[in-house]
């Protein structure tokens, strides 16, 4: 019923594709169908490679996962045929919303129409139309109604509506998804990531990103953790933008705080230390002395006729079987180092003694040779940052098409358009007003505001 | 002292379903539900200052882990219930509102131990992105909530106004669903550079948008009957309870719950 008043007149010609094309009944299939291929990405692992299909789901199985592109199932032909699908009905749906308004005229409205409508109450009065006509302009006005008026011989139809803004609202929600769709295919096309690791104190050069080239210089990389805790709280690293060997810019990054540079940003990722030397202390006749050794060089004791080689360091010890030796993690809560340890001038095969020496158990994990006990003190280390490091030409386009998404849902929730119409009639002595009203949204509130008004009318026009 | 207040919740809570439980059956229609709702809004303000402790305690805001999670997701369906049933000034959907919000609360209150522990944030965590995300995506969770109860209600007694209350609360839920899925990406974009990731928590709130942007479009534009349009909400719900509860258990992504 709600469709003769708003496009009565609509075209009648009758061409199926298009018809199709714009309905919103292919919307809500759209709509079904990209759920249902989303939520398959989210049980059939994505990404992984074809062996790990056929061996988990069965050679048939996993052989037509991955041949119909559903292990890559957000880049798939199926996936991206929808969203085309779905562009296509977006841009069709609006152009036959914009069609059917244009051809509207609620002057020319069926009398019988209001009729039928819900809300609808009839009046009399003994006053003139056209006196009463102004009467109910003024209701109208008042409530911020736009309206219109026709006379038609001895009746006067008046036509007016409020909200009509919010017919914007489905035009807005359509092309900021457009907009949304193009930010993902231009993010995929021309968007490039990397990860880039800096060590304190040195350089990395940015010129695969950039037409531009610049360097990053990690000045100083900071780890916070929860008092008595070795829970990370925070970590930050000290950057520099240089140009040309010049400083352009300082700024401290973390975590939710990237800093950008030409088009390029860089993201807090993660961190590490490179295992650069060990501390030893080496005690021989009651004497102790502590040693920088670096990993990897061979080291002479003084004094002592050996030679030491450090060719392991972990800064968390974890024995695990079957795997070795390794670390449970980054920070150096339990260091161990191998060493290779011989006599001077004696580097042959099976005279050397090798064995792991442990911080944290001096007493079971150290060289012991006579009266020479060599251990571990700690491990000495350089700290590095590991930074995401971005260009995503599309993000921008992406905020311009979420703000316009959340401003037209907005519109069209709160924001509503409804008629009301008057018809005034003259019958011999006295005048009969028709007040009739409709509209899509909202009804419960709009029949408030109905009675409201039709309240206002009948004070003014009187008995 | 804690522990007395979260338990007076649910007995406010307890109380307050079965008065909305009887309003629906018996007679006295008035008195029962103007003491249902009354018992609704102390459990509610008592609910308040639990989560008020909460967040003194651990140091953040009330929302990050599951335990904390389903405590405010039974705190803002409660608030949402009660903001419609001012507006529309009509008690009989408390009488499956407050039974939800019930059992949530106590689910978690019955969650093993290990569960109820408040661990410090995770560096990513601290962003005041955190509040916008997660309170704008529960509100939405509560008012599909809202939406699944009068859609069920439609069905049963097949009175028009609770089909509006559903479209209404379907509605809003959608617009902040949209929020907390924006403010989600942007604030993956400020920590990790990238707006969206397929992470299952991601995927699975697109879905549950995709559904109840058909169910927004079934009534009007497309002509579906009120009863067909009532079972696309209750499809969304499902879809809803799958992104909050579902994900967090089955799917290893960034939005499990440590």
């Amino acid at each position: 019923m709600f469709k003769q008043g708003f496009s009565g007149q609509a075209s009648r010609k009758k061409n199926f594709s298009w018809q199709f094309l714009a309905s919103p009944k292919l919307a809500i299939i759209i709509l079904i169908l990209l759920g249902i291929t989303c939520a398959i990405g989210t049980f059939v692992p994505q990404d992984k490679v074809f062996h790990y299909y056929t061996h988990r789901y069965g050679f048939r199985i996993g052989f037509w996962l991955f041949k119909l592109g559903l292990t890559k199932i957000y880049h798939s032909y199926l996936f991206i045929g929808l969203l085309l699908i779905f562009s296509i009905n977006l841009i069709a749906c609006s152009v036959r919303r914009i069609i059917s308004f244009k051809k509207e005229d609620s002057l020319t409205i069926d009398k019988e129409y209001l009729n039928t409508l819900e809300l609808k109450e009839m009046l009399f009065s003994v006053k003139a139309i056209n006196e009463l006509k102004e009467k109910i302009f003024q209701i109208l006005s008042k409530k911020r109604f736009k309206f219109l008026s026709r006379q038609d011989g001895s009746t006067m139809l008046i036509s007016s509506h409020k909200g009509k803004s919010a017919i914007f609202g489905p035009y807005l929600v359509h092309l900021s998804l457009l907009v949304i769709i193009l930010a993902g295919v231009f993010t995929i096309r021309f968007s490039s990531r990397g990860e880039l690791k800096i060590l304190e104190g040195t350089v990395a050069e940015i010129s695969h990103l950039s037409a531009q080239t610049f360097q990053i210089r990690l000045d100083k990389f900071d780890i916070e953790y929860y008092p008595q805790t070795r829970n990370v709280k925070d970590y930050k690293s000290t950057l520099s933008v240089l140009e040309n060997a010049k400083k352009v810019l300082t700024k401290t990054i973390e975590v939710n705080k990237p800093l950008s540079y030409k088009g390029i940003t860089f993201y807090q990722s993660s961190y590490g230390y490179q295992w650069d030397a060990v501390m030893l202390i080496v005690k021989q006749k009651q004497k102790s002395n502590v040693y920088k050794v670096k990993l990897g060089q061979e080291f002479v004791i003084p004094g002592a006729g050996v030679t030491v080689l450090v060719d392991r360091f972990v800064p968390d010890l974890l024995v695990e079987k079957g795997k070795g030796i390794t670390t449970k993690s980054e920070e150096p809560l339990n260091p161990a180092c191998h060493i290779i340890v011989y006599q001077n001038g004696e580097k042959e095969e099976g005279k050397e003694k090798s064995l792991w020496i442990a911080a944290k158990f001096p007493q079971h994990a150290s060289y012991k040779q006579g009266d020479l006990v060599i251990s571990l003190m700690q491990g000495v280390s350089t700290a590095y940052t590991v930074l995401g490091v971005v260009k995503d030409p599309g993000a921008l386009a992406f905020w311009l098409g979420s703000g316009l998404l959340l401003v037209g849902i907005f519109t069209s929730l709160f924001i509503y358009h409804r008629r009301v119409y008057g018809l005034i009639k003259e019958d011999g002595e006295r005048t009969s007003i028709l007040i009739a009203a409709e509209t899509k949204r909202n009804k419960m509130a709009f029949k408030k505001e109905f009675t409201q008004l039709v309240a206002a009318i009948k004070e003014v026009i009187g008995r | 002292m804690n522990t007395i207040i979260n338990l007076a919740t649910l007995l406010c809570y307890l109380l307050s379903s079965i008065l909305y439980i009887i309003m629906n059956s018996k007679s006295k229609k008035k008195l029962f539900g103007k003491l249902a709702t009354y018992t609704a809004i102390i459990g509610w303000l008592l609910h308040t200052v639990v989560l008020v402790f909460r967040t003194i305690e651990a140091k953040h805001p009330p929302f990050a882990n599951i335990y904390e999670a389903l405590i405010f997701f039974s705190w803002a369906i409660v608030l949402c219930y009660l903001v419609f049933e001012y507006r529309y000034k009509l008690k009989t959907p408390g009488a499956f509102v407050l039974p939800i919000a019930l059992l949530t609360l106590a689910s978690a209150r019955l969650l093993p131990s290990g569960y109820k522990v408040a661990k410090p944030l995770l560096p990513a965590l601290q962003s005041n992105w955190l509040i916008f995300h997660v309170v704008s995506a529960f509100l939405a969770y509560a008012c599909f909530t809202i939406s699944f109860a009068t859609a069920i209600i439609y069905l049963i007694r097949n009175r028009e106004i609770f089909d509006e209350i559903s479209y209404k609360a379907a509605g809003i839920g959608f617009l902040l669903l949209t929020l907390g899925i924006v403010t989600g990406a942007f604030w993956g974009h400020i920590a990790w550079g990238r707006y969206w990731g397929w992470d299952p928590k991601e995927t699975w709130s697109l879905i549950t948008w995709l559904i109840y942007a058909a169910y927004l479009h079934a009534r009007f534009t497309a002509g579906f009957s009120r009863r067909k349009a009532a079972y696309v909400s209750i499809a969304g719900f499902l879809a809803m309870l799958f992104t909050f509860i579902g994900v967090t258990w089955l799917m290893p992504g960034l939005h499990a719950y440590k």
